[in-house]
């Protein structure tokens, strides 16, 4: 099972989709210039699909968002290109009575589904978007005068070094004018990372301490600019993705950004498993979250995971420090799991502060590529979600976290339990108890954790007390002195106008 | 939290929006020249200190996406040329304070040959005419008898022109309100045109509570109302055709009308009902009724509590004797009144009355329990009143009789 992916860009003339050799199904990803605006799976009966095929698909599936997508473009592009209306009228039939004009003026008004049918008729043209909609389009990117502040691109790695390669490729080719790379290293074996990492002349610091959030807080304190951008190594950017995503810093409150994160690759099982699971996209809508985003609901717990995720987010450095930095209790490779992102925004969120979605700002995600390691990330979401959960309850006091757990959550059990046995879903149902042993491990992880290290203090009290007598129990791990080598950023952030 | 009320024109470039501290909620109104399209409605907390202009571009692909596109396909309102003459009627009663703010957006109508008249209803302080002669445009009528029915009457008997507007001393026009107006009148079947109504400002508690109640907005949508259309209690529920503080007429038609009924409206025993009266009677008469929203009129609310609950009571109360004066009238329209009383106390009152409850007890936001009581007493108790209303009207006539024959 291979899922072709492909995108359309509909600002230019369409081109002619063809499944390659091998594959059953397309993702389309279809853009109006650079903002991605929906996304249909098209199972063609043939391999070729046409364009009135396609025209038709879209209608059915995306207007909507391009009508929204368009009327904001339209909006941002100034009153003198937005009263540029379209000059070609359809000749379908309004069903209100004649002389109720149902707004003032002479128009067919849109009523109910019409709009599908105006999407259809006046904007999907597979030539390209008519000109004043193109016109729209390219002078909102005109008038959108990005702030450029001088960033740092953090990227956190663990003996991946080909696949980081494909990543910082792709990091070098940014259009960002003023930007370091810093790669923190969280390896067994640093040799081959070091190797890649010099080829390409970038930051590199090493933090020997295992778990993502070590290399964060490690590599946040030695950062010198206020914003840094977050990707993986198995992240592949989109070229403009950073001058994207630094767009919203401009509202006063905004102190995190979120992105959307696309599956690269759906080559095999895993991938498509993954994507099935939910993937990491949060949607094409820009959204912000601000502090009443929690209080929304006196049962629920704030869906904090749909907000974003860690692939893909800008954050105020000099904030998180001042917060106390990442929990160092969660994150890959500790015990709570990966949910140090959603716990972040938990946090800012409390603090009133806000976190802008852009779709706009596009990453490529390799998900994993074989069963056994899909597992035991399912295993760990499972993991992080009760134990993010489990601090909600333990640190913050949620009481909808502990309703959520033993109320809420096992009803999704049960539910997406029969949606796979069901054949309803594409999701194995075996999948779902890997999920389970998670959930379950979850605050047992986080509270052993707490355990161990309420023991290392005891004990390094006692050691104080009685030093000859006792032993240290874990070897030395006292920081290394970080060893960065990087580019001078070049801190000129005039506002530079968006090509 | 006071709500911020700010305008965005989409004809204009759009600016970023401060002056926000304060304030708890932030309403957007957005319009493309003329024609006002919607809301958008929005926590400030959802934007800090200021609203950049990408933040209202994002909400309104949001939130008004078909009216946006309607908009933009019909094109810019055209400019009209050959319009109608018109007067407009202020009808005031000791608030020369806001009537200068009205008198002052008058001033600024775009219309080429307007009039404007103020009529002063039974004056306790002198103010209003002080005022009246600040303004050189302003043709000051005093009408002794107290009720602002009375007023209205003497204003159109005053006027000079066909096309009567009315509107109150406690609101302020748009300056394309007389001309979107006179465009209506266009059609010769046309005998009423109402506009749109939008809260001026939403500073206290009292104020938003209004909002909250409806208000005086009757949608974005313009509409045509005419004796053809059936739907039921028509033309009864004339609370749909629109408001008092942006009502125009035809004087001819008014004549053929006999005028407003002095037994109704506030003043009067019957504290209210006037315009609502006006509005079904044209359609009763067969004329057209047009709801136009680009007719914009912006109403300050009542600003503290208890103006808002004597306001309520009388809303309940104005609204049922008018209802009453039906029930005792025309046989076509009696079954209608009396259904629509039964039916508006059930709905209206104790529906209204029971939700709100629950909210309460849940600590949801509401609408004022107490309020909703008051209006449920002015319902029971404002059908007796019309007919000692209509008694002390023929009452003053003759009084007025006598003392022009001594």
């Amino acid at each position: 099972m291979k899922i072709q992916l492909e995108e359309l860009d509909l600002m230019q003339p369409w081109p002619t989709l063809t499944l390659n050799d091998g594959y059953r199904q397309l993702r389309l990803l279809v853009r109006i210039g650079a903002l991605p605006v929906a996304e249909i799976m098209i199972r063609p009966f043939r391999r070729t699909i046409s364009s009135d095929h396609l025209r038709r698909r879209l209608a059915r599936s995306a207007a909507w968002n391009i009508l929204k997508a368009l009327i904001g473009e339209g909006l941002r592009a100034g009153p003198e290109s937005f009263a540029t209306a379209i000059s070609l009228r359809t000749n379908y039939q309004s069903n209100l009575q004649k002389d109720a004009l149902p707004i003032s003026g002479k128009v067919e008004l849109m009523t109910g589904t019409d709009w599908r049918e105006f999407v259809l008729t006046q904007i999907l043209d597979p030539a390209g978007l008519h000109p004043p909609h193109r016109d729209w389009v390219r002078q909102a990117a005109k008038n959108d005068i990005a702030p450029l502040p001088p960033l740092t691109v953090l990227v956190c790695t663990r003996d991946r070094p080909a696949i980081l390669e494909v990543c910082l490729k792709k990091l070098l080719d940014l259009d960002y004018p003023n930007y370091e790379i810093l790669v923190a290293d969280n390896s067994r074996n640093p040799l081959h990372t070091r190797e890649v990492v010099d080829r390409f002349g970038v930051g590199y610091l090493r933090v020997p301490a295992q778990g993502k959030t070590k290399a964060l807080n490690a590599a946040m304190r030695i950062t010198r600019t206020r914003w840094m951008a977050f990707t993986d190594d198995d992240c592949a950017p989109e070229r403009n993705w950073l001058r994207e995503l630094v767009k919203p810093i401009r509202d006063s409150r905004c102190r995190c950004v979120t992105g959307l994160v696309e599956p690269a690759l759906l080559e095999n099982d895993a991938e498509i498993v993954f994507e099935v699971y939910g993937g990491l996209g949060r949607g094409f809508r820009p959204v912000i979250f601000e502090s009443r985003f929690l209080r929304q609901s006196k049962m629920r717990p704030p869906a904090t995971w749909n907000i974003g995720a860690g692939a893909n987010m800008l954050i105020d450095r000099e904030l998180v420090i001042e917060i106390g930095g990442y929990d160092e209790d969660l994150g890959p490779g500790r015990p709570g799991g990966p949910c140090e992102d959603i716990d972040m925004y938990y946090r800012l969120l409390r603090r009133s502060h806000s976190i802008h979605y852009t779709p706009r700002a596009v990453v490529h995600h390799y998900h994993r590529c074989d069963a056994r390691s899909l597992q035991h990330q399912l295993y760990t979401y499972g993991l992080a979600h009760s134990a993010y959960h489990w601090k909600c309850f333990w640190r913050y006091r949620d009481f909808r976290s502990m309703f959520y757990v033993f109320y809420f959550l096992p009803k999704v059990f049960k539910w997406r339990w029969g949606e796979s046995l069901g054949l309803r879903s594409r999701y194995p149902a075996f999948l779902l108890f890997t999920e389970l042993r998670g959930t379950v491990a979850g605050p047992i992880a986080l509270t052993g954790a707490k355990l161990v290290r309420l023991g290392r203090t005891i004990g390094a009290g006692l050691r104080r007390l009685m030093p000859s007598r006792i032993k240290p129990m874990t070897a030395d791990r006292s920081i290394q002195t970080p060893n960065v080598v990087s580019q001078k950023p070049t801190h000129d952030s005039k506002p530079v106008r968006a090509a | 939290m006071a709500t911020r009320i700010v305008q965005i024109d989409l004809a204009k470039p759009i600016l970023p929006v401060g002056g926000l501290s304060g304030y708890g909620r932030v309403w957007l109104l957005i319009r493309h020249g003329r024609r006002p399209i919607g809301w958008v409605k929005f926590s400030r907390t959802f934007v800090g200190q200021e609203i950049r202009p990408e933040t209202i571009c994002d909400l309104i692909a949001d939130h008004l996406v078909l009216p946006t596109w309607n908009s933009l396909r019909a094109g810019p309102l055209p400019a009209v040329s050959h319009l109608p003459s018109a007067s407009v009627i202020v009808c005031t009663r000791d608030h020369p304070d806001q009537l200068r703010r009205q008198l002052e957006s008058l001033a600024r109508l775009e219309h080429p040959n307007y009039e404007v008249v103020v009529v002063d209803n039974a004056p306790r302080i002198d103010g209003t005419r002080k005022v009246c002669q600040e303004f050189s445009f302003v043709r000051y009528i005093l009408e002794p008898e107290p009720g602002l029915d009375y007023a209205r009457n003497t204003g159109w008997r005053a006027a000079k022109n066909d096309v009567v507007a009315y509107t109150d001393d406690d609101a302020c026009v748009d300056p394309f309100w007389l001309a979107t107006i006179c465009d209506a009148y266009a059609d010769p079947k046309v005998q009423c045109v109402t506009g749109l109504t939008l809260p001026f400002e939403l500073e206290t508690p009292a104020q938003e509570y209004f909002e909250l109640y409806g208000g005086m907005q009757k949608g974005f949508r313009r509409r045509v109302y005419h004796p053809a259309n059936w739907r039921t209690y028509f033309p009864l529920g004339s609370g749909h055709f629109g408001c008092g503080v942006n009502l125009s007429l035809r004087r001819s038609f008014l004549e053929l009308l006999g005028g407003f009924d002095n037994a109704l409206d506030t003043g009067s025993l019957t504290r209210g009902g006037g315009d609502l009266d006006i509005m079904a009677r044209v359609i009763q008469a067969g004329g057209s009724l047009v709801y136009e929203p680009c007719a914009l009129v912006h109403h300050q609310h009542r600003k503290t509590m208890p103006q808002l609950q004597r306001q309520m009571f009388d809303y309940g109360f104005g609204f049922f004797a008018y209802l009453a004066k039906f029930a005792g009238g025309d046989l076509e329209l009696q079954n209608y009144a009396v259904r629509l009383m039964k039916d508006w106390l059930k709905i209206w009152g104790w529906r209204r009355l029971k939700r709100n409850f629950k909210d309460a007890i849940r600590l949801r936001p509401h609408f004022p329990i107490n309020l909703i009581v008051r209006e449920m007493a002015g319902m029971l108790l404002g059908p007796k009143s019309y007919r000692r209303a209509v008694q002390r009207v023929r009452t003053r006539a003759y009084v007025r009789k006598l003392k022009a024959a001594s």
